[in-house]
């Protein structure tokens, strides 16, 4: 979870197996349905790992998580 | 009709994914999904008997996953050496998928190419980068027809890559893969930081001229379609002429080898600088704009 205005990273979850791709995008529309912030953005990535995201889409992780 | 659970739709089966892009077919008509796409888009009740923007989502995960692991199983080290590349993919959003069917209210759901998106970033040349989309191609030909755009010299509001659009030939089903090399990539990201200060909408339109969001804009695109464009370039002309120096040096031609080798000192030494400085700008402009960001909120 990610809010524009601030730049900050909210929550930031890992689901990993081969199931992970698909759990959590489960969760991303969970979340998705219950916010009602429209600055908040809830976004499921898919990676080898965390790292390759924090450079891939620095945007996300440029403030500390709260 | 019913809908079928995407579980049922295809599974990830390691060492089988070739098949199951082929084999799949897509649970819902043309209708259907022209259906959904219009309640998305005019935020009206999703008509009976059509799938959910979820169901739907659920079903497209899956694919662009099989996509981004087919991509990443490639050896790319005759290519990129030892810069892997990065590869990471997402489904789009409810509400990017939303403004983009206002953009387009032409197209219908099925037709949108990034619903399913994969992004392919390495530390690499432009000529590298068309090798790498060409190889991305070659990957699926047999099943999809390969749309290639490429927004190096036809920036799109700034934003310069190469997209791949795939539109498989069994399931009528897009997806698209991103083909951006470092430099793209690390200017992006600093736009959109910006989009989130100034507003979304300038990925794909312009502020009004004369204002200051207008001189930001425009400056910003500037580094993009100027600095950057011209950066690679000249990064590009050292790659190749690193080419010419090591079949030179293979052939054993020494007289050319010796005038070809001043040429790359003289090259790098016109290129390594601005990619340098340009990377640091780059930063430093990121960082001012997470300031303004927190100062904001």
């Amino acid at each position: 979870m990610y809010h524009r205005k601030s730049g900050r990273l909210e929550r930031l979850e890992e689901f990993s197996g081969p199931q992970g791709a698909r759990d959590a995008l489960r969760e991303r529309l969970r979340v998705e349905n219950e916010n009602v912030d429209p600055d908040v953005e809830v976004v499921s990535l898919n990676s080898d790992s965390e790292e390759t995201l924090r450079r891939t889409h620095s945007r996300y992780f440029d403030a500390a998580l709260v | 009709m019913e809908v079928v659970p995407s579980e049922a739709s295809v599974a990830i089966t390691e060492g089988h994914l070739s098949a199951t892009v082929a084999d799949v077919t897509r649970p819902w008509s043309n209708r259907q999904m022209r259906a959904l796409g219009d309640a998305l888009r005019d935020g009206t009740p999703i008509p009976k008997g059509c799938p959910t923007y979820d169901e739907v989502v659920l079903w497209y995960v899956d694919l662009t996953v099989m996509i981004q692991d087919r991509i990443s199983r490639i050896d790319w080290s005759p290519l990129l050496g030892g810069e892997a590349p990065e590869i990471t993919s997402r489904v789009k959003t409810i509400g990017t998928l939303q403004d983009k069917l206002r953009r387009t209210p032409e197209a219908p759901l099925q037709t949108i190419r990034d619903i399913a998106g994969v992004r392919f970033e390495a530390m690499m040349s432009t000529s590298v980068q068309d090798a790498a989309v060409q190889a991305i191609c070659g990957l699926f030909e047999d099943e999809a027809a390969a749309v290639v755009k490429d927004m190096r010299r036809d920036d799109h509001f700034g934003y310069r890559a190469v997209h791949i659009e795939l539109r498989f030939h069994t399931i009528a089903w897009r997806a698209e893969i991103q083909v951006r090399t470092a430099l793209q990539g690390q200017w992006a990201n600093m736009y959109e930081i910006a989009a989130d200060i100034l507003g979304r909408e300038i990925r794909y339109s312009s502020p009004e001229e004369g204002t200051v969001e207008y001189g930001v804009v425009t400056a910003m695109r500037g580094i993009s379609t100027e600095t950057v464009a011209v950066a690679e370039e000249r990064y590009d002309a050292v790659t190749m002429q690193e080419i010419l120096v090591e079949d030179l040096a293979r052939l054993g031609n020494s007289a050319r080898l010796q005038m070809e080798q001043r040429k790359l000192r003289q090259l790098r030494g016109e290129a390594e600088p601005l990619t340098v400085s340009l990377t640091s700008q780059l930063e430093r402009i990121t960082s001012l704009l997470q300031d303004i960001r927190k100062s904001g909120s």
